[in-house]
Parts: C-alpha cells; sequence; structure tokens
C-alpha cells in the first residue's frame, strides 16, 4: 500500500514472513459427457500456480474475467477441491477460521431469508464461539468495525444498500478473527462512490487486525492502489508477478502490457505509467481448447517462433522479485535489440 | 495517491451518518407495513384467496368445536333405527343415514378427520420428499442419481393406484392408508425441492456458508430450505385439497376408517346403495369434500399469484 513508495525494500517477501505458499496449484473442472457420462474433457481454470503472500501484505490477482483468478480464491478456501498443487500455510489450525472470503456480488452472499445479524453470527454459531449474550456483543462490536449502525442488524438484506451489504459480507468474514482474507473482487458490483469506502474499510481493517489479502480484480488502477504485490493473470497461469510498482512501471509481459494500455489515464502523470499502445488482438480462448506453448501467442503482438514450442517459465526481468513468464525476455531466444 | 485517500476519509465520515436509531426503526417499521399492504392489495386483487382462508377458517373452527357445536352425537349414541334415513329437516339440516344419525354432526366429526389425516400425510410426505430432495439437490453425484431415478420410477404409476396397492398391502386401518398414501406422494416434493435447490445452491450465499465452515446438513436447512419456502408452501397448500381426495376416495373403496367412524369417504360409500332414496346420505359429505378441496385450491392459487412461482 502508500507505505510501499516511500521503503520499496523493507517489505520484501522474506520466507518467515510468508503467511500463504501455494505452488503448483491446479484446478481442473472436468466435463462429462456421452451415454457412460465418462470424463470427455476438462477445463484447465488454473493451471500451476505459485505465489506467496507476506503476512500482513496484499496480494493482488488481475487478469481478464474466464482466467482462473476466483478460482484460485475459492480452491484456496477449499470451495473447490485443487486438482494438484500444494498449499500451506501452516499456522492456520482450523482452516476456515484463519480464512474466509469477501464476495463479489454481495446481494447474492448473504442469504435474503436472514437478519444481518444472524448473517453476521453465522459463523460464530457454526464454530461455537461463546454465548447467546457474547454472540450478540460480537455482533454489535462487527457492525460497529465494518461502520455499519448497529441498529441495522435487525434488517433483511434487501433493505440494505450494496455498501451497507458489502460491509455485513465483510463484517461475516472477520468475525472469527481471521488471518488471511480472500477479496473477490469486493468491490466490481458497487458505485465508484461507494467503492472507495469499502477499499478503504479494507485497508483500515487490514492495519487494525493485521489481515493478509488476496485481492482479485479486474480493476487494474484498483489493483495499483491497494495491492503491494501483483500477479497478472492469464488462462489459468501467472504470466507476471513482481511488486506493484515494478510492474506498472516497468511491465515485461505483452499481456501486462495491454491491460496496462487499456486503462484511460486521468492526467498526464498517469499517462507516463502507460506503456505504449499494444493491444492484444481477438478474444481470450476458450480455456477447454488452448493454444500449446505460450498460451497467449495466439493473441500476442510480439509473439515469435519460440512462442509455438514449449510454454515459457518464468524469466527475471531484472527488478528484484519481477518475473515474467515470456521468451522475449529470455538470452537465448530473445532477438536482437530491446524487447520493446 | 494521499489527497485522494484524505477525501475518501473526509467523504466517509460525512456520509456514514447513516438513519439514526429512531428513524432506523421507524424506517423498518415502515418496510413491514409497506410490505403488509402489498400482500393486502394482492390479495384483494384476488378475492378467491381471501374466500379460501375463510372457508379453510370455517373447517379448522368446525373440527376444532365439533363437540361442542355439533347439534347430535356422531356415533352409535346416535344411532337411531326406528327412525332411519330421515330427509333434511330443520331438526336435521342435511337428514339422516339409515341408522338415523345426525348426518351434519358427522360431517362436523368428519372434518377432524380429513384435516387431520390430511396435515398428517403430507406431514410425513413433505419431510420425506423435501429432505431427500435437498440430497439429490444438494450433494449431487451418486445420491442424486438415486434419488431422481427413484422419483422417475414411482411417477410411471399412478399416485392413486400406488396408495391403494399399497394400503391393499398393509391392510385397512387409518395409519396404513396415510402412509399408502404419503409412500405415492413423497416424489412430488422431492422433485420440486431438487429442482428448487438446483438453482439456490448457485447463490453466493451458499458458498458463503461452506467457506463459514457449516455442515452439510445446515447448509441445507438453515441456507436452501428457507429460499424455497415459497414454491414449497403453495404447493403444500394446493396438495392438501388433493391428498383430502384420496384419503375420501381410498376410504369409499373400504381402505380407511372402519364404518362407525364418521370419516366423509365412508359416509358416500354407506348411502351410495341409497342414493336414489336418499339422495343426502351421500351427497351432503361429497358437498364437505368439494368444499374443503376448493378452499386450499383457492388459497394455493392466490399464494401462487401472491408469491409469484412457478410449481409443477
Amino acid at each position: 500500500m502508500s507505505q510501499l513508495d516511500s521503503d520499496p525494500f523493507e517489505h520484501l517477501p522474506t520466507s518467515d514472513d510468508d503467511l500463504l505458499r501455494v505452488s503448483g496449484l491446479k484446478k481442473h473442472f472436468p466435463i462429462h459427457g456421452g451415454i457412460l457420462n465418462r470424463e470427455v474433457d476438462r477445463v484447465r481454470a488454473v493451471d500451476g500456480v505459485d505465489f506467496t503472500i507476506p503476512r500482513g501484505k496484499t496480494f493482488g490477482l488481475v487478469g481478464e474475467s474466464g482466467c482462473g483468478k476466483t478460482t484460485i480464491g475459492k480452491t484456496l478456501l477449499r470451495l473447490h477441491e485443487p486438482t494438484g498443487g500444494d498449499l500451506s500455510a501452516k499456522e492456520f489450525k482450523p482452516i476456515k477460521r484463519d480464512m474466509q472470503i469477501v464476495f463479489q456480488d454481495p446481494s447474492s452472499s448473504l442469504n435474503p431469508r436472514r437478519k444481518v445479524k444472524d448473517i453476521v453470527s453465522e459463523p460464530l454459531v457454526v464454530h461455537g464461539w461463546g454465548t447467546g449474550e457474547e454472540r450478540r456483543e460480537r455482533v454489535d462490536e462487527l457492525l460497529d468495525s465494518v461502520g455499519m449502525p448497529v441498529q441495522h442488524k435487525h434488517k433483511h438484506p434487501n433493505q440494505l444498500s450494496g455498501g451497507q451489504k458489502q460491509r455485513v459480507g465483510i463484517a461475516r468474514a472477520i468475525a472469527l478473527n481471521p488471518q488471511f482474507l480472500v477479496l473477490d473482487e469486493p468491490t466490481s458490483s458497487l458505485d465508484v462512490s461507494v467503492q472507495a469506502r469499502i477499499v478503504h474499510l479494507l485497508e483500515e481493517l487490514q492495519e487494525e487486525i493485521g489481515l493478509t489479502y488476496l485481492f482479485i480484480s479486474h480493476d487494474l488502477s484498483l489493483i495499483n492502489n491497494v495491492a503491494d504485490i501483483v500477479g497478472v493473470m492469464y488462462l489459468g497461469r501467472i504470466v507476471e508477478m513482481g511488486k506493484t510498482e515494478d510492474i506498472f512501471r516497468n511491465p515485461q509481459h505483452p499481456y501486462t502490457r495491454a491491460l496496462l494500455s487499456a486503462i484511460k489515464p486521468l492526467n498526464d502523470r498517469d499517462r507516463e505509467l502507460i506503456p505504449d499502445t499494444l493491444l492484444a488482438k481477438g478474444e481470450i480462448p476458450d480455456p477447454r481448447d488452448q493454444p500449446g506453448g505460450c498460451a497467449f501467442r495466439t493473441r500476442c503482438p510480439k509473439a515469435f517462433e519460440p512462442c509455438d514450442g514449449d510454454e515459457p517459465n518464468l524469466y527475471e526481468t531484472g527488478d528484484d522479485e519481477h518475473a515474467a513468464r515470456c521468451y522475449l525476455l529470455d538470452e537465448e531466444h530473445r532477438p536482437d535489440g530491446p524487447p520493446w | 495517491m494521499g489527497p485522494e485517500r484524505q477525501n475518501v476519509k473526509e467523504s466517509e465520515a460525512a456520509t456514514r451518518g447513516e438513519p439514526e436509531p429512531e428513524q432506523a426503526r421507524e424506517s423498518s417499521n415502515r418496510e413491514r407495513r409497506q410490505r403488509f399492504r402489498r400482500i393486502w392489495y394482492q390479495m384483494k386483487r384476488n378475492p378467491l384467496t381471501i374466500i379460501g382462508i375463510l372457508m379453510i377458517l370455517s373447517m379448522v373452527f368446525v373440527a376444532i368445536f365439533a363437540p361442542v357445536i355439533a347439534p347430535h352425537p356422531e356415533d352409535r349414541a346416535g344411532h337411531n333405527f326406528e327412525k332411519g334415513a330421515v330427509a333434511p329437516s330443520l331438526e336435521h339440516p342435511m337428514g339422516t343415514d339409515t341408522q338415523g344419525r345426525d348426518i351434519l354432526s358427522r360431517i362436523f366429526f368428519g372434518a377432524r378427520l380429513s384435516l387431520g389425516m390430511g396435515v398428517v400425510v403430507l406431514g410425513i410426505a413433505g419431510t420425506a420428499g423435501i429432505t431427500l430432495g435437498l440430497i439429490a439437490g444438494y450433494v449431487g453425484g451418486l445420491p442424486q442419481t438415486i434419488i431422481m431415478r427413484l422419483t422417475d420410477t414411482f411417477l410411471a404409476l399412478p399416485g392413486l393406484i400406488l396408495a391403494l396397492a399399497v394400503a391393499a398391502t398393509l391392510g385397512p386401518s387409518l395409519i396404513n392408508l396415510m402412509l399408502a398414501i404419503a409412500f405415492a406422494w413423497w416424489t412430488q416434493y422431492a422433485r420440486l425441492v431438487h429442482g428448487e435447490v438446483l438453482s439456490v445452491k448457485q447463490e453466493e450465499f451458499v458458498e458463503a456458508s461452506e467457506a463459514i465452515g457449516a455442515s452439510r446438513i445446515r447448509v441445507m436447512f438453515r441456507e436452501i430450505l428457507p429460499n424455497i419456502m415459497s414454491p414449497l408452501s403453495v404447493k403444500l397448500t394446493l396438495d392438501m385439497g388433493f391428498v383430502i381426495i384420496a384419503i375420501a376416495g381410498l376410504a369409499f373403496l373400504g381402505f380407511g376408517a372402519e364404518p362407525p367412524t364418521p370419516d366423509w369417504g365412508v359416509m358416500i360409500a354407506q348411502g351410495r346403495q341409497h342414493v336414489i332414496n336418499y339422495w343426502w346420505i351421500s351427497v351432503f359429505p361429497g358437498l364437505a369434500i368439494s368444499y374443503t378441496v376448493l378452499a386450499f385450491n383457492f388459497l394455493g392459487d392466490g399464494l401462487r399469484d401472491i408469491m409469484d412461482v412457478e410449481v409443477n
């Protein structure tokens, strides 16, 4: 977040500080068909993803819809069983207490038939936390900490505004004092003015209770504001990862550059941040039918021969902790001259 | 970024002044009143709903207070063989049967039986069907395949014939009759619930509950079930009428209550041979059945319009 500007090297991810380490995470959704209902195909929603999130930091995951960013969040929470890979978070005792999720659409993520107080106290009830009286007090405390007037607790979700609903969703997520929150596009269904307030609330909570976030969004300018580290996803893989300022100042993967060039700059200062216009061609491919080699090559304006071959590894970009999955960064393959 | 952040903080402080306590309570009351008014408006547009409710209330009243309001005893104490079947008169508004018992009194007591049995049958069939439907829809996989193929099998047989076969196998008694009808009926709820669950379980609040770590039972009964109550309550109301017909039909065929019991189906059966000479013995219990079925259909149709749900 903003501290990063002042001292970018103080928050380098060192292994002791890592709250969560994910390696080789895969989630494939089988497609059944035919008379025998056998698996005929599979959607590789997440296909080998590695990242670590340092304690107290925000990892921003960006990408187009359907690239698998939400699937990563839900797989971490075991809402989907991972197909492969490893998640280590040694300190999480019962994982569902230490890890929670805030959903994209608060109208859908709150049960319309239950009152606010019941929704917020649900995690407490499920985990047998406290007595009835203690739970009631905790609900008041939680609503207060997310900036909801306590008297709204007797209302049903449909009597609340979008921003208020999302506050209830956040209150539910932090009810059991988790260490880690998956924020699955928590603001994308809200009005712009409300978005800013929800983001501010999330930042406040992060400071107050020392939360670690996985912030999923397709909004690059939002990610630029909130994230310490950014992972750019394309078709189930992270194609570029690094500290937020490096990603935005020095994007290396053509896909990242394409995403950045799609932002409309507000002023000249911002415009400088955006690389030369580089547009991705065509549409995102069907994840069932992914191109071999580099997944982005079918849309990449810079594609050249090696891209058809094996999938590129992550190559260091020169910045600290900044890597991209692109042959343009490979000494062996790179055509003469600078890539850009 | 700095100045922007500041602005956000300020606007946050300014706009967080959401309704004060009293206002909130007032607005909550207002919303409740509005909801009530909306339902009332819908009912007024659909007066049959109100008629249905009044008819059902009258039935329930008669059933509860039968011993008080019935002008004559309904069982053997009312026997008067010398009197025999008397046409409707002031003393016996619906006449008497061949054994001299007052038909009106017997219909009052019969209301207890019909409504009570209807509730029990729907209770058994509903509980079984809802639970199995929830499991099939929410758990999916093998349980879903087994439960839904089972309901398909049941669907292939006409419900009343199936109930008849089961009742015949179990032997005639009130309990067996109820079990037989419930056995033929549960698939209706399993199918309805299964379909509704499939759509409700896509909602994120189900995932939210799973993320919290709630058990499957809790997700099914606390999160999903309340959200499918509208179509379910319409279906149950409509079915109350059909179940009462089924009970009367099987009782008519001799699979239910034994003769002295004032069951409407049994009463029709008893009057069957005399329908030319003593039409009132069969016709009035028949009208009682029609009245009940009509009442539940009026209410069920009305509820369907008010709640705006599709059933079947």
